[in-house]
């Protein structure tokens, strides 16, 4: 490190000593840029051209960082300084504080003594162009499955019990003190009895102590050994090492633990360790002691690339101490992509009884799940193909009815417009291949509103559905006639089944019907004014006639088949029914009509209803075993409203009503408050007849400033009891927040599970999402965790 | 009531630059615009106007649960995010969002059926979206150019 000549001008300049020497800004600038520094003071004083004495309002200014201080000297020949009086050393984002400095400008070795240190965040924008957050944020969002049919209409949810959630948006600034500080090397600090906090100056709620602490300064990070944790002046956490970092990046250690108690498994401390593996890999390990049932183990196992996603997730409990079971979970996931439209993937879940998740797990998710699959999917994608191979069965939990095995099923669907003359044609071709299997011990057992169906059958199925559909396409509307043939073929085995206590024989066969279709719509549209707003509003109606002629089709099985809802989107479908094993007869024609207002400066829709109703011109003949076939000529009418409105109301509502019996077949209505971030209100009423008829109240308000109140209830009007109960409150105190919650739920495989959890989270140390808060982003659509409400308010 | 047949003309542009194609609705937002006459271009230098897909998301979510805490009814939401620019502008416009929401009732005795009744309702979301968004095309009039492009 070369001195400039910048301080000898600077003496030469100071004649006058009581005048603080300057030398022009251009010349400064030259100076630092060149690798060189700048010192000033208000006085200087030479030593035999080898020290220099820098006194009063004394800096040494370089490229990197600025040091100050009532009184600099500096040692030419070996180029050693020391501060005497209010050392600092301000630089990359830091800045050190302490009586006195002592330092080696040419490898930068030193020491201060007493010094207090701040370190501020990297500005949001630096942070996300970070490789390594880009990853972490990757990692977070990765339910976005690659191109994989399979995944898409998967429901996913595993058991995780905790997911590291990483708040890199919340970068807050942080601070500390030491007995002393050591200088080793250009981005290395070592401090001997060190304090590291979150909170700002003044606020001394918790504080990590260390014997000794490291800090990386090109890293941004630090490491704390012989460590503890104290909150409000109480010890709570004792570790060999904890590792922190300045800018909330991903961070391998110890994760804030969660106490809580349920009815079930009685008193429990999770203690979860983060491991950041790599970018791109990570891994949660926990221990959760569970006092009625003994010591569970967690792990959980991470990772993706470019090309490829996965997650490896394991709990297990040897010897329950309640029921003397070993018991475990597992999940296993992975997708590939082979980038040449071909795709892969597994995900594989195994339970060991059907009692784990009702006993062992307190969210919904979790607990109302039944069905677990083990599935593997090959896929292919281009322009014009879509090609899927599964093979998938399930674990069935407490249940008497179990889906069918497709073991495997192949699907083949084409799309391609072909141009005659100036338009297109649209030609299609759906084929599957289905071998539905089921073992011995499982029959298929469906209750029906005339009887159960009782049967062992399995078989394969083949269908094949060519169509041609012909758009005539104006930017006012559309006429769309679309013809095909829909071919199933079926050979089935153990053809036996009963209904109602009648026996009755399955046939192998064929079935082919014609379909047609008729589509056809218009756009309509005004401009209109409301308030000061201007919009368009558009009237859309539709008219879909659709053509089958009947089959009788009692005879074929039922693998795959239900009848649809009926909604705004099923009034369009050719068949109500979904699945290939029954197309219904039609002779019908729906009629709806669509309102939308259109913000006229954004385009973005405020507010759109539908109404919609569908007319047989024949009576339905086929239906599904048991069921009762339509009465009347005419479907139930449904109609749907959706609104944005511009005060921060989201209101979503649907009604289907029957003619025929004059009675409301289903009324949902719900309704969103969410003004800002931490401000959410939900209401909704859901009825359908038969089925449902439950209220729902959610909502994450501010009680106080710091304090939020949360709060779930869900009650079913047709039961008479709670089906869910939340409550919960959360203290930000700015650099920690603790929150607990109380709940209630209902569980698929037993009865009410009642659980308390408290989590306490120091900001930029321990942040972790654990079971409560994924519970809490389910019950309460649009909560925000408070420790995030500030940051994403202030940009 | 002042309701007209909406723009009579056909659409207004031949060039579309479309960037962001990385997802679901891509092919078939690909096929609606071929369909009605619109050309996708390689370079934005000939696009009479260029539609950038910035994300899109889907989630599925419990919506209600029986007394017995099974699953009742799941929702499934679909947004998808974009921003059009006209070639006589400089700067993009505002990202704009499109998205749908359906809900179906569930029965774990019927899995299969609706696995198959959730895919064609994500399907129809899909259509509902490529739909909306040919709609927000359909109506842009884009100025010519200003100036040719640059060599």
């Amino acid at each position: 490190c070369v001195l400039t000549h910048a301080p000898a001008r600077a003496a030469s300049d100071a004649a006058d000593e009581t005048a603080r020497p300057r030398v022009t800004e251009a010349s400064t600038a030259n100076a630092i840029a060149a690798g060189g520094a700048l010192i000033e003071a208000d006085r200087m004083e030479f030593r035999m051209d080898r020290r220099l004495d820098a006194i009063g309002n004394a800096a040494i200014i370089t490229d990197k960082q600025q040091i100050s201080g009532d009184r600099i000297q500096y040692e030419e020949l070996n180029e050693t300084l020391r501060v005497i009086g209010n050392a600092r050393i301000e630089g990359g984002g830091s800045v050190i504080k302490g009586p006195d400095l002592r330092l080696n400008m040419g490898d930068t070795v030193g020491e201060m003594k007493q010094p207090i240190f701040f370190y501020q965040p990297a500005a949001p924008a630096a942070a996300s162009a970070l490789p390594q957050t880009a990853t972490s944020n990757a990692i977070r969002s990765n339910s976005r499955p690659l191109r994989n049919r399979l995944t898409k209409s998967a429901y996913d949810d595993s058991n995780k019990g905790y997911q590291p959630q990483l708040r890199t948006n919340t970068t807050a600034a942080s601070r500390g003190d030491a007995d002393a500080m050591f200088f080793e090397g250009q981005n290395k600090k070592r401090l001997t009895n060190a304090r590291y906090t979150t909170c700002e100056a003044g606020v001394d709620d918790w504080y990590i102590r260390a014997s000794e602490m490291e800090i990386d300064d090109f890293n941004k990070t630090g490491t704390a050994r012989n460590a503890r944790v104290e909150f409000l002046g109480v010890p709570i956490l004792y570790a060999p090492k904890i590792d922190f970092s300045f800018q909330n990046l991903r961070k391998t250690g110890l994760l804030a633990p969660l106490i809580g108690t349920t009815t079930r498994s009685g008193f429990e401390v999770l203690t979860p360790f983060y491991w950041n593996i790599a970018p791109g890999m990570d891994a949660t390990f926990g221990t959760r002691l569970l006092s009625k049932r003994g010591l569970q183990y967690q792990g959980e196992f991470r990772y993706m690339g470019e090309t490829y996603q996965g997650g490896n997730n394991i709990e297990y409990l040897p010897s329950d101490t309640s029921t003397g079971d070993n018991r475990y979970y597992a999940k296993l996931q992975h997708q590939q992509d082979f980038l040449n439209g071909w795709s892969a993937g597994y995900s594989l879940e195994k339970v060991s009884d059907d009692n784990y998740f009702s006993e062992l797990s307190t969210r919904i998710t979790t607990t109302s799940r039944v069905n677990l699959a083990q599935q593997a999917s090959l896929n292919y994608a281009d322009d014009v193909w879509d090609f899927n191979l599964l093979v998938q069965r399930y674990q069935t939990l407490g249940q008497r009815t179990f889906p069918y095995e497709r073991l495997p099923q192949l699907t083949l669907n084409g799309t391609k417009d072909w141009e005659v003359g100036d338009r297109y044609v649209n030609t299609n071709l759906y084929t599957q291949w289905v071998s539905f299997n089921r073992s011995e011990s499982q029959p298929n057992f469906l209750a029906t509103p005339n009887g159960n169906l009782l049967t062992g059958v399995t078989g394969r199925r083949f269908t094949a559905y060519p169509s041609v559909s012909i758009p005539f396409t104006r930017p006012y509307g559309y006429i769309t006639p679309k013809f095909g043939a829909h071919h199933t073929s079926y050979q089935l085995d153990n053809t036996d089944f009963t209904l109602n206590g009648v026996n009755g024989e399955y046939q192998s066969g064929t079935r082919t019907l014609p379909i047609f279709s008729l589509d056809s719509g218009l756009y309509y549209e005004r401009n209109t004014r409301i308030v000061k707003n201007s919009y368009t509003q558009t009237l859309e109606p539709r008219l879909y006639y659709v053509y089958i002629p009947n089959r009788d089709q009692s005879a074929i099985p039922i693998f795959d088949t239900a009848l649809a809802d009926l909604n705004t989107s099923s009034l369009f479908q050719e068949n109500q029914f979904t699945g290939n094993d029954r197309i219904n007869n039609a002779n019908q024609l729906t009629m709806a009509v669509t309102t939308r207002m259109l913000d006229a400066r954004t385009g973005d829709q405020r507010f759109a209803a539908t109404l919609g109703q569908r007319f047989n011109f024949t009576e339905q003949r086929v239906g599904l075993p048991g069921a009762n076939l339509r009465r009347g000529d005419s479907s139930d009418i449904v109609a749907a409203v959706t609104a944005k409105l511009l005060s921060k109301w989201n209101v979503d509502a649907a009604w289907q009503y029957n003619t025929y019996d004059a009675e409301l077949v289903r009324s949902n209505i719900g309704m969103r408050y969410n003004p800002e971030p931490g401000k959410v209100m939900n209401l909704s009423y859901r009825y359908t007849a038969d089925l449902l008829d439950q209220i729902n109240v959610s909502g994450q308000w501010p009680l106080s400033p710091r304090w939020y109140g949360l709060g779930r209830y869900n009650y079913s009007l047709e039961e008479h009891s709670p089906i869910e109960g939340l409550a919960g409150l959360e203290y930000d105190a700015g650099c920690w927040q603790a929150r607990t919650v109380l709940q209630r739920v209902s569980t698929a495989t037993a009865d009410a599970n009642y659980a308390f959890f408290f989590q306490l989270e120091l900001g930029g140390l321990a942040s972790i999402g654990a079971s409560p808060m994924r519970y809490l982003e389910r019950g309460i659509p649009g909560y925000t965790r408070s420790g995030e409400i500030q940051s994403s308010v202030t940009p | 009531c002042g309701f007209q047949l909406r723009g009579v003309n056909d659409i207004a542009f031949k060039n579309l630059y479309l960037q962001g194609q990385n997802v679901s609705i891509a092919r078939d937002l690909k096929r609606s615009l071929l369909s009605n006459g619109v050309a996708l271009v390689p370079t934005p230098e000939q696009a009479d106007l260029m539609l950038e897909i910035l994300s899109e998301s889907a989630e599925k979510r419990i919506l209600s649960l029986s007394g017995t805490g099974r699953v009742r009814e799941f929702e499934l939401n679909y947004q998808v995010n974009f921003r059009i620019k006209d070639p006589s502008n400089e700067l993009w416009g505002m990202p704009q969002t499109i998205s749908g929401r359906r809900d179906f009732t569930f029965d774990d005795s019927q899995l299969l059926a609706k696995q198959g009744e959730e895919a064609r309702l994500n399907d129809d979301m899909r259509a509902d979206a490529v739909r909306e968004l040919m709609h927000v095309l359909s109506v842009q009039r884009p100025k010519p150019r200003t100036k040719p492009p640059v060599e």
